[in-house]
């Protein structure tokens, strides 16, 4: 029934188009600085972490659930692809 | 909700502005955290000023309200901090002042921001849906009990949850010293705020108080550790399943390749009804409503389709 109430939503005013598009606008702005910081500055560090979390899954183990783990094998991590390496996307 | 990858963000950062469109009372101050391109529907941290007064209203949207500080008087009630409200659309929420002020999480759902005064529910208005909960107060901690589950130390509170799309929104602490050695992904957008403190995530790093993530779905996140302990206000869109794995290179095309090959694996009579039957899924719980493998990839699968897009991420349309 309520999808009713949306639909019965007079159009934007101008006033209204203009801050939705404001917004949008420093949001993108917002989002081009996350993902260059993400995926660029902060890439040589996560790589550090990632070996670091490879080093705690074969001896420490993996939490496949709760606090259940597994010790994983050298020949089990995963190589990484020649790609570039993305977290935000 | 297509809504930008925005992890992390720290509203401690930005200033709030006012928000003086026409109908919104003086002293109402928002920081955006998101905002969906198309629709409007945002998340924002709001600051009533002491003195705010705003008159019974309804709106066209869902409206979720979850208090960080301060207080609000709506109706002859007070709400101080852990005050939770979700209001359907329709619903009239009685006239609401704060003398003290306010500082609050503020969602609309399905549009951008707006009050129309009525002190009376619009026709066809789902009042049974309202939810007013105490949660600092009112509500025990719960061990999730998702399957595969998240490490000791990591506890719940659910404060909604949609019969129809298990979207669910939850307060969530994770207790000094939790640490999760995985990497998880989810079928569903994720969002999250940090009411208090500080936890560490592979991808992203430290996010502290104040901190946000709008994510998609079947973006990687984890290991996870946090020294002294977080208390978090969280969402999903859909059912959080958690996907764990221990691959920190994999991308979200091939986190959905896995999440599709394990539920042919594991629900294999479901996906032969699913992709043998040309027709539309009649549910006889919600006959008026037709879920088709269409409309169903719409729900769940639209916004991280059209991020692989923008972003030129190569991917199949099989």
């Amino acid at each position: 029934m309520s999808k009713k109430i949306l639909k019965q939503k007079p159009a934007r005013t101008e006033e209204v188009e203009k801050w939705v598009a404001d917004e949008v606008s420093e949001q993108r702005e917002r989002y081009e600085s996350i993902a260059h910081e993400m995926n660029v500055e902060i890439e040589p560090q996560r790589e550090q972490w990632y070996r670091e979390f490879e080093q705690r899954i074969q001896t420490t183990g993996f939490n496949w659930h709760a606090d259940n783990k597994k010790i994983i094998k050298p020949e089990e991590i995963y190589p990484k692809p020649d790609r570039e390496n993305k977290v935000v996307y | 909700m297509a809504r930008k990858h925005i992890e992390p963000f720290v509203d401690r950062d930005v200033e709030f502005k006012r928000l003086g469109m026409k109908g919104i009372p003086s002293g109402y101050n928002y920081k955006m955290l998101s905002i969906d391109e198309d629709s409007g529907a945002c998340t924002m941290t709001v600051q009533w000023d002491s003195g705010y007064r705003q008159p019974p209203s309804v709106s066209y949207s869902d409206l979720e309200i979850f208090i960080m500080d301060g207080e609000m008087k709506v109706g002859d009630t007070i709400w101080r901090k852990g005050g939770y409200f979700f209001v359907p659309r329709g619903v009239s929420l009685p006239a609401f002042s704060t003398d003290k002020g306010c500082f609050a999480l503020v969602m609309y759902n399905d549009t951008e921001p707006h009050i129309v005064e009525s002190d009376a529910d619009m026709d066809g208005a789902d009042r049974g849906g309202l939810v007013q909960l105490a949660t600092y107060d009112e509500m025990p901690w719960q061990v999730p009990t998702l399957f595969p589950q998240t490490a000791t130390g990591c506890l719940l509170k659910l404060l909604r949850f949609d019969e129809k799309t298990h979207a669910m929104t939850f307060l969530y602490t994770m207790t000094p010293g939790f640490q999760q050695d995985n990497i998880s992904y989810h079928d569903c957008a994720e969002e999250a705020y940090h009411v208090w403190g500080t936890s560490w995530m592979m991808q992203f790093g430290d996010l502290p108080t104040g901190g946000y993530f709008w994510r998609p779905a079947y973006v990687n996140h984890g290991a996870f550790y946090s020294e002294h302990g977080i208390l978090g206000f969280g969402r999903t869109d859909g059912e959080l399943h958690n996907h764990f794995h221990w691959n920190p290179y994999s991308n979200p095309e091939e986190n959905a390749d896995r999440a599709a090959a394990r539920l042919i694996r594991q629900k294999p009579e479901l996906n032969k009804w699913m992709f043998t039957h040309d027709h539309n899924h009649i549910d006889f719980e919600h006959p008026d409503e037709q879920y088709s493998a269409d409309s169903e990839s719409d729900r769940i699968h639209s916004h991280i389709h059209e991020h692989m897009h923008k972003h030129g991420i190569e991917h199949s349309h099989d």
